[in-house]
C-alpha cells in the first residue's frame, strides 16, 4: 500500500513539475494579496498579522486544493479510478497537497516577516500548531474538492462547503498562534493543542472512510 | 379525507398545548426589582424603597428588610413602611462594626421576607464604606436561620432575565430540537448509505429542511430576546455566532443539492456532507465554549443568568417536555415534506 | 393563492406594527417584567411555522395543478 502511496505521489508531482504555473501562481497570488493587505494596513502586528495570516493561508489552500480533484479530466479521472483505492488515492493527496500548502505557509511567514519586521516570539509552538492547523485545513478541504468536483458550478462550492467547517479549527488555532505571540496567558496551551490534534485525527479518519463513497461512479 | 394521526403527533400537539399553558402560567418566584438608593455608611442610617416583583406585601405578615452581609450575617431593617403591594420602604441603622476586609467597602445583599411568601433577595445591591475607626454603633447581628422560607412551585426569579426566562421553553428547547432533529438526519443518511434506498435520502434532506427552519427560528427568536435582556440584537456571543455558523453550514448542504443533478450521485454525496457536517457542527459545540471567556449564555463565565439555579426542578418539567414537543411537530412537518418529496417523484417519473 | 396572499400582507402588517410599537415606545417590551419579549419570542416562532407552511401550501398547489394539466392531457 505504501508504494503505491508513493508512486501516486510521484505521478502528482510529475505533473505538478509539468504544470510548474499552477503552484507559482499560487504562490504570486500569495505574494500580491500579501502586499495589498500590508499596504491597506500600514502595520501588520498583533492580532491582526496572526488573523491574516490564517485567512490568507485559508484562502491559498481553497485555491490550491479545491480544485484538486477536479483539474484532472474526466478521463484522467476514470484512469484514476481504476488504477487506484480511492483510500491511496486520497492518502497520497493528502500528503502531497500537505507538503504544498506547508511551502506556501513557510512562503507567507516569510512575507509576513519582510513586512511586519517582527520574528515569531514563541517558534516552536507556532510551528506545532501551525503542522496542526494546515492538516486539518487539507483533510477538510480535500474531502471537500472531492465532494463538489460533482458539481457544476465547483468554483463557488468549495468556498462555500468548507469555510463554515473549518471555523472550529480556525478558532482554536488563532487562539494557539495568539499565545505564541503572547497575547493569551498561555495557560491550556497544552488542551488546545491536544483538541486539535483530536479534531484533526477524527476529521483524518471521516474523510478516509468516506472517500470510497464518494469516489464510487 | 385520511389523517395520518399516528399516536407520536398527537403526543407532540399536546406536549406542545402543555408546554404553552405551563409556559406561561406557573409565576415567577417573588423578586426585587429595584432599590432606591445603593450607598450605605457605618455609623450612619440608610433607606430605601424597595419594588418587588410578583408579591403581596400588604397581605404578608411578619414582614422584615434585611441586609446580608458577604460573611453571612444578617443586619434587620428597624423600621419597614409597606406602600404597595409591591413598594415597601425600609430604614437601617448600619453598625460600625461590621467586618469589612480588603479595602474599604463591601457588598451586601438585599433580603426582604415574610411568612407568606418566604424570602426573596438582590444579589450585589448595597456598597457599605466604613469610613469612621471609631466603633460608634455596635449593632445586633442575625444569623440565616432567622429567614423564613417558602417553598412553591414557581420557575425562579433572574434579575434582568425576570418573565423573559420562560424563554428558555421556546428558544432553547427549538434549538435543542433542532440538533435532534438533525441527529435523525444524520441517523437517515447513514441508513442510506448502506441501503442506498433513495427514502432514506428524501427523509434525511426533509429533516435537515425541518431543523434548518427550527435554526432560522432559533436566531431570530434568540435574537429578539438578547435585545431585550443584553441591549443588542446581535452580540459577539459566541453560542449566538456558533448559530450563525451551523446555518451557514446546512444552507451549505442546500446548495450543493441544488448543485446536483443526478439523483443518484445527489443523495450518496449530500448523505456524505450531511455525516460530515453533522460532525464538525458537534466539533464546534464542543470547542467552542471551551475558548469563551465570557459568553453572556447561561452557565459561562460571569453571567449570572442560570449559574445559581441552573435549571430547577419547576422549569425542568417544561423544559424537557418542550424539546420533546418540538422534535414531534418538527417530525411531523418533516413527514409532510418526504411525503411531497416521494409524490413529487412519483409524478414526474410519470410524465 | 389569494389566502396566501392575505397571510403574507397579514404578516408584514404585524411585523411592522411590531417594529412601530417598539419604534415609540421603548418600553413595551420590557414592561410588565419583560412579558411581552415572550410574547414576541413564541409570535415569531409562530410566524416562522406559518411562513414554512405557507411555503409548502404553494409548492403542494403547483404538483396538484401539474397532476391536473396530466389528467386533462391524457
Amino acid at each position: 500500500m505504501f508504494d503505491r502511496v508513493l508512486h501516486i505521489i510521484k505521478k502528482e508531482l510529475s505533473i505538478e513539475l509539468r504544470e510548474k504555473y499552477t503552484f507559482f501562481s499560487s504562490i504570486l497570488y500569495l505574494i500580491a494579496i500579501t502586499f495589498v493587505v500590508f499596504k491597506v494596513f500600514g502595520k501588520l502586528e498583533g492580532p491582526t498579522k496572526m488573523a491574516l495570516f490564517w485567512i490568507l493561508l485559508l484562502f491559498t489552500a481553497i485555491n490550491m486544493i479545491g480544485f484538486s480533484f477536479s483539474y484532472q479530466t474526466q478521463k484522467r479521472k476514470l484512469n484514476y479510478y481504476q488504477l487506484y483505492d480511492p483510500q491511496e488515492l486520497m492518502t497520497a493527496k493528502l500528503i502531497f497537497n500537505f507538503i504544498k500548502v506547508f511551502l506556501a505557509g513557510l512562503v507567507l511567514l516569510l512575507l509576513m516577516y519582510i513586512f511586519s519586521n517582527e520574528p515569531l516570539k514563541d517558534g516552536v509552538l507556532f510551528f506545532k500548531v501551525y503542522i496542526l492547523m494546515v492538516l486539518g485545513i487539507v483533510v477538510v478541504l480535500n474531502l471537500i474538492s472531492a465532494i463538489s468536483s460533482y458539481s457544476q458550478n465547483q468554483n463557488t462550492l468549495v468556498a462555500v462547503l468548507s469555510l463554515p467547517l473549518l471555523i472550529p479549527i480556525l478558532l482554536l488555532g488563532m487562539r494557539v498562534s495568539l499565545i505564541s505571540e503572547r497575547m493569551f496567558s498561555d495557560s491550556g496551551v497544552a488542551k488546545y493543542l491536544l483538541m486539535l490534534s483530536g479534531i484533526d485525527l477524527l476529521l483524518l479518519t471521516l474523510s478516509i472512510i468516506f472517500i470510497p463513497i464518494v469516489w464510487k461512479s | 379525507m385520511k389523517l395520518n394521526l399516528s399516536w407520536w403527533k398527537i403526543l407532540g400537539v399536546i406536549l406542545t398545548i402543555y408546554v404553552l399553558i405551563a409556559g406561561f402560567k406557573v409565576p415567577l418566584q417573588p423578586g426585587i426589582l429595584e432599590y432606591s438608593e445603593n450607598k450605605a455608611f457605618a455609623g450612619q442610617a440608610f433607606s430605601t424603597d424597595l419594588t418587588t416583583y410578583n408579591t403581596y406585601l400588604k397581605k404578608a405578615t411578619d414582614l422584615n428588610v434585611w441586609i446580608w452581609l458577604p460573611n453571612d450575617q444578617l443586619i434587620k431593617a428597624n423600621g419597614t413602611e409597606v406602600i404597595n403591594d409591591t413598594k415597601v420602604k425600609a430604614d437601617f441603622l448600619i453598625p460600625t462594626d461590621i467586618e469589612i476586609k480588603n479595602g474599604k467597602s463591601i457588598l451586601a445583599t438585599l433580603m426582604i421576607d415574610n411568612a407568606e411568601e418566604g424570602h426573596y433577595f438582590i444579589r450585589r445591591a448595597v456598597t457599605i464604606k466604613n469610613e469612621s475607626e471609631a466603633n460608634l454603633h455596635p449593632g445586633q447581628f442575625f444569623d440565616l436561620s432567622v429567614i423564613k422560607s417558602k417553598t412553591r412551585f414557581a420557575f425562579p426569579f433572574q434579575h434582568i432575565l425576570y418573565e423573559t426566562l420562560r424563554n428558555t421553553f421556546f428558544h432553547v428547547a427549538i434549538w435543542m430540537s433542532m440538533f435532534a432533529l438533525l441527529l435523525v438526519s444524520c441517523y437517515h443518511s447513514i441508513m442510506y448509505l448502506k441501503s442506498s434506498d433513495q427514502i432514506h435520502d428524501k427523509k434525511s434532506s426533509s429533516l435537515t429542511t425541518v431543523a434548518l427552519v427550527f435554526g432560522i427560528a432559533g436566531l431570530l427568536t434568540g435574537s429578539v430576546w438578547a435585545k431585550y435582556t443584553w441591549g443588542a440584537f446581535w452580540t459577539s456571543d459566541v453560542k449566538l455566532n456558533m448559530t450563525a455558523i451551523s446555518l451557514l453550514i446546512y444552507f451549505g448542504y442546500w446548495i450543493l443539492r441544488g448543485s446536483l443533478n443526478d439523483m443518484e450521485v445527489r443523495a450518496r454525496i449530500s448523505s456524505v456532507f450531511n455525516l460530515f457536517a453533522f460532525v464538525c457542527l458537534m466539533i464546534l459545540v464542543m470547542v467552542i465554549p471551551r475558548l469563551s471567556e465570557g459568553s453572556l449564555h447561561p452557565g459561562n463565565g460571569g453571567n449570572p443568568a442560570f449559574s445559581t439555579y441552573d435549571l430547577d426542578s419547576a422549569m425542568r418539567l417544561v423544559f424537557y417536555p418542550a424539546i420533546v414537543a418540538y422534535f414531534l411537530i418538527g417530525l411531523w412537518i418533516s413527514e409532510l415534506l418526504f411525503r411531497y418529496a416521494k409524490l413529487e417523484e412519483k409524478i414526474t417519473f410519470d410524465i | 393563492m389569494k389566502s396566501n396572499l392575505l397571510l403574507t400582507c397579514l404578516l408584514t402588517f404585524f411585523l411592522s406594527s411590531g417594529l412601530l410599537a417598539e419604534a415609540e415606545t421603548q418600553d413595551f417590551f420590557r414592561s410588565t417584567g419583560k412579558i411581552n419579549t415572550v410574547l414576541a419570542v413564541v409570535l415569531i416562532l409562530f410566524f416562522v411555522l406559518i411562513f414554512f407552511l405557507v411555503r409548502l401550501e404553494r409548492k403542494m398547489g403547483k404538483l396538484e395543478k401539474k397532476i391536473n394539466d396530466e389528467y386533462k392531457t391524457s
